[in-house]
């Protein structure tokens, strides 16, 4: 049984590590690899979704720019979602193990990135030799390493590390698991914050305490207000056509000077 | 007036165009770069890559170190980035700021050339042996010069991860 868990959070996550090669629309993708996980796993799906969205919150503020890597959500994800579907733990046990996993997960990158740089010079020497063959060889070899050894983690994690996790957390007192629940709960905030820093911008204020004042006032469910965001985002978007629009048609007339443009406002 | 000078063979991509305009409030991008400039094609590329909210002016050295200089620009908030460290020295010598303007060899050397010759100084910055001549030359003039590629991480100063320091 378990032998054959491994087998198939392996594929997913090869699967899931696969679809993340392919760019940064994969951010997306989790909701589906969580389901397939379910469906795999023999657990349900929509226990799949809210535990993976649990997950997802607290690695809300990750965001990979160029070859830097500060946290593998994906690994993170898929063994945190399958430990916890496993073993049918909350949601709070999924974002507890996800996260550290996450972190530890980014030394696996670095040693294939390791590689696949010292692969430069070799891709080089195929070129200016011509040999196409042998260059398109070594690319399909860096695609398969990389996918075995995603498979390979996953499968060794769940095969070894099922019992351990296992006893780990039937051994956290109770508690300790409350507190775990309240910290799950409040991770998606500081995911929040880290995404704040990035686009924050004085002109999202009322946005924000729009948000703020739904929840906290009105009560609403959060997906009421991801509807209103929505509504909201196109409201604005709308205004902004218009604008620009407007902008284009009496626009500032060229000083006839590249220089003098760029220090004008 | 120019925040920072950075080194980055990209020149503008998304760590300048996201973090680094953000954490210096950024309103103009000066890339100084004699092929890019010469490149119309190279030249959208990176006025696409820029925030709507900066302008940017892509200028071969000479012309963008003059550009730097402006006096028109004391109030603005600029950033001039290269793509080579030889660049990087004509800019240090020629721009006039402060002598402790941020000077950041950021990303630079891990693709093309020849990468056999080259000495792995950081995990994004691999230098010939006469870069590191050069690199040396420049933090003679320049006070803040360091290695940081993203505003979060600790700027390390550059000469110290050349070898035999």
């Amino acid at each position: 049984m378990l032998l054959y868990q491994a087998i198939a959070v392996g594929l997913i996550m090869a699967f899931a590590k696969f679809i993340n090669a392919y760019g940064s629309f994969a951010q997306l993708m989790p909701f589906i690899q969580y389901i397939l996980l379910a469906l795999v796993l023999g657990k349900s799906p929509s226990q799949a979704i809210i535990l993976g969205a649990a997950v997802e919150l607290a690695f809300y503020g990750v965001m990979q720019i160029g070859a830097v890597l500060p946290q593998d959500t994906q690994v993170g994800g898929v063994l945190g979602v399958a430990f916890a579907l496993i073993l049918n733990q909350k949601p709070a046990v999924a974002v507890a193990l996800a996260v550290p996993i996450s972190m530890l997960a980014v030394i696996v990158w670095n040693l294939l990135k390791f590689w696949f740089t010292a692969n430069v010079e070799v891709f080089e020497k195929h070129i200016r030799e011509r040999n196409l063959a042998k260059f398109n060889r070594l690319w399909w070899m860096q695609v398969g390493v990389y996918e075995v050894a995603y498979f390979a983690l996953a499968f060794i994690a769940i095969l070894a590390g099922t019992t351990g996790i296992k006893m780990f957390v039937n051994s956290i007192p109770k508690v300790f698991l409350t507190g775990l629940t309240v910290a799950a709960g409040m991770l998606p905030a500081v995911g929040m914050g880290m995404l704040l820093k990035y686009v924050w911008n004085i002109e999202f204020l009322p946005f924000f305490i729009a948000g703020f004042a739904l929840a906290a006032y009105l009560q609403l469910p959060i997906m009421a207000i991801s509807i209103f965001g929505v509504v909201f985002g196109l409201i604005m978007f709308f205004i902004d056509k218009h604008i620009d629009e407007v902008k284009k048609s009496t626009k500032q007339v060229s000083s006839g000077d590249k220089e003098e443009d760029f220090f004008n406002d | 007036m120019i925040e920072m000078m950075r080194v980055d063979d990209r020149l503008i991509h998304g760590q300048v165009a996201l973090l680094w305009s953000k954490e210096l409030q950024l309103n103009r991008i000066i890339v100084a770069n004699d092929r890019a400039a010469a490149s119309e094609i190279q030249k959208n590329a990176l006025l696409l890559a820029a925030p709507a909210s900066i302008k940017v002016a892509v200028e071969p050295v000479d012309k963008a170190i003059k550009l730097a200089n402006d006096p028109r620009g004391a109030k603005l908030k600029m950033l001039l980035i290269v793509n080579n460290v030889a660049d990087l020295k004509r800019v240090v010598d020629g721009v006039q700021a402060p002598d402790d303007v941020k000077v950041d060899i950021a990303n630079v050397g891990r693709i093309g050339g020849d990468l056999a010759n080259k000495q792995k100084i950081s995990e994004t910055v691999y230098l010939t042996e006469d870069e590191v001549k050069l690199v040396r030359e420049i933090a003679t003039k320049a006070k803040n010069f360091v290695y940081q590629p993203l505003p979060g991480d600790t700027p390390t100063h550059f000469v110290d991860l050349l070898k035999g320091e």
